[in-house]
């Protein structure tokens, strides 16, 4: 359990892609098991980059607007910070590239993490800590994915319920800011559960013309090495027995009841597992607000994207619970206390940055 | 909760007719079984036995019956 006093969350925008990919057109479907998918997963569409649009152009759009919109100056961020599991390339890191296309001064500190599912309660402390520790008085976190890239289109079993999307937040030193309360864990025993075992710099499967043929597991999915593999029960299983613990430590951290949260942002996984976890928190389903209807799983940004899809619910003050969970095995949440008018709505683009 | 109740929420669970499944039935083999029915059976007997099952847990059990096994011994 960890507490972060200091500092504050001043905004939060969401960049996607424009292009829609809906799960009724899904080719490797019949028209009955896509029904039936939509409804048990709640995902009827997602939004997928084009072309050569990569996570940095998503975080970049984003960080662009939010900065505009609080009209920061690029000299006053000391840190930026992505989390990804889909850079733009293995080396280097997304966010030192990123500080430069921003044109923030080459002044601040910046390097990429590696965490999907669980990353905004993760990036929160880590980019809190830092700046606390090093004094940087403003810092970006930004998050986000483009998992339709890593999926094998004709792997029902992953492709469908994944989403681009990338993020930004924006956090500042402030004494007087209330305090965040952490539950962070981690279980590399379920590394298997989520894994893209191959390609890239990957030391036992490298990339080799024989790893990147696809090749069918016992239950038909067709995959390359470099392909990611979602083991849906053992995430379900993961989710309904960690995540719910993990939410009561930091509600008790915090001091608060389930009764009292406002606003319950869980990482979307699916429909079932939401539903399943939120009946453990015990908190109404109108205060766990969703996105997976209009964007699916989008990994990292998932938070932060349901956050800017639900923009009016935070227009007030209000208590919040964020909770992430997933590949790794990595999960956790943190209570935090929202300032009024932070959130930003979700905006599309198509950009891509000369490469 | 008896093991015929728990074949009904089982057919009930994967939205197949009550009748087409028994304790002998190999769940695996079903028609319509998919990985979305795992999930849907790792729900129900969530919250209905409060017993978590995992992925190696369907992996390894084949018929209804033993699923009813294996869960009446976590119970």
């Amino acid at each position: 359990m960890s507490q972060l006093s200091g500092v504050a969350i001043r905004g939060i925008s969401t960049a996607v892609p424009t292009t829609v990919s809906r799960v009724a057109d899904y080719p490797h479907m019949s028209a009955e098991e896509a029904e039936r998918f939509s409804r048990s997963t709640g995902i009827y569409e997602r939004r997928i980059v084009s072309g050569s649009q990569c996570t940095s152009d998503l975080c970049a759009f984003a960080a662009a607007d939010l900065l505009g919109k609080l009209g920061w100056e690029r000299g006053d961020i000391g840190a930026l910070i992505l989390i990804t599991q889909t850079g733009d390339q293995p080396v280097p890191a997304t966010a030192i590239q990123l500080q430069h296309r921003l044109g923030i001064p080459t002044t601040c500190l910046a390097f990429d993490i590696n965490l999907g599912c669980s990353a905004y309660p993760y990036g929160l402390l880590t980019v809190g800590a830092l700046m606390n520790t090093a004094g940087i008085r403003r810092a970006l976190l930004l998050v986000g994915d483009i998992c339709s890239e890593v999926c094998n289109i004709a792997d029902k079993s992953s492709w469908p319920l994944f989403g681009d999307a990338g993020s930004a937040t924006a956090l500042e030193l402030d004494a007087c800011a209330a305090p965040m309360y952490f539950d962070l864990m981690s279980d590399g025993k379920g590394a298997q559960a989520i894994i893209i075992p191959g390609g890239g710099l990957a030391a036992r499967q490298p990339v080799t013309a024989e790893n990147l043929v696809p090749v069918a597991d016992k239950n038909g999915m067709l995959r390359n090495a470099a392909n990611l593999v979602l083991r849906g029960a053992d995430i379900f299983s993961f989710a309904i027995s960690k995540v719910p613990a993990s939410v009561l430590r930091a509600l008790e951290a915090a001091q608060w009841t389930p009764d009292s949260v406002d606003q319950c942002v869980l990482h979307q996984a699916n429909k079932m597992i939401n539903d399943t976890v939120r009946k453990k928190i015990g908190v109404t389903e109108e205060r766990v607000p969703t996105s997976l209807e209009k964007f699916g799983n989008t990994s990292s940004a998932s938070v932060p994207l349901t956050i800017c899809h639900t923009r009016d619910a935070w227009r007030f003050p209000c208590r919040a619970l964020f909770i992430g969970f997933g590949v790794g095995l990595s999960w956790g949440t943190v209570a935090a206390e929202m300032g009024e008018g932070t959130v930003l709505s979700w905006v599309e683009t198509d950009d891509v940055y000369p490469a | 909760m008896s093991q015929q109740e728990f074949i009904e929420s089982f057919a009930d669970a994967i939205e197949v007719d009550p009748a087409a499944v028994k304790a002998e039935t190999e769940f695996k083999a079903l028609e319509n079984w998919d990985s979305l029915c795992a999930l849907s059976i790792i729900a129900m007997v969530d919250d209905a036995y409060q017993v978590t099952l995992g992925g190696e847990d369907l992996e390894t059990s084949k018929t209804v019956a033993d699923l009813w096994t294996l869960i009446s011994s976590r119970r």
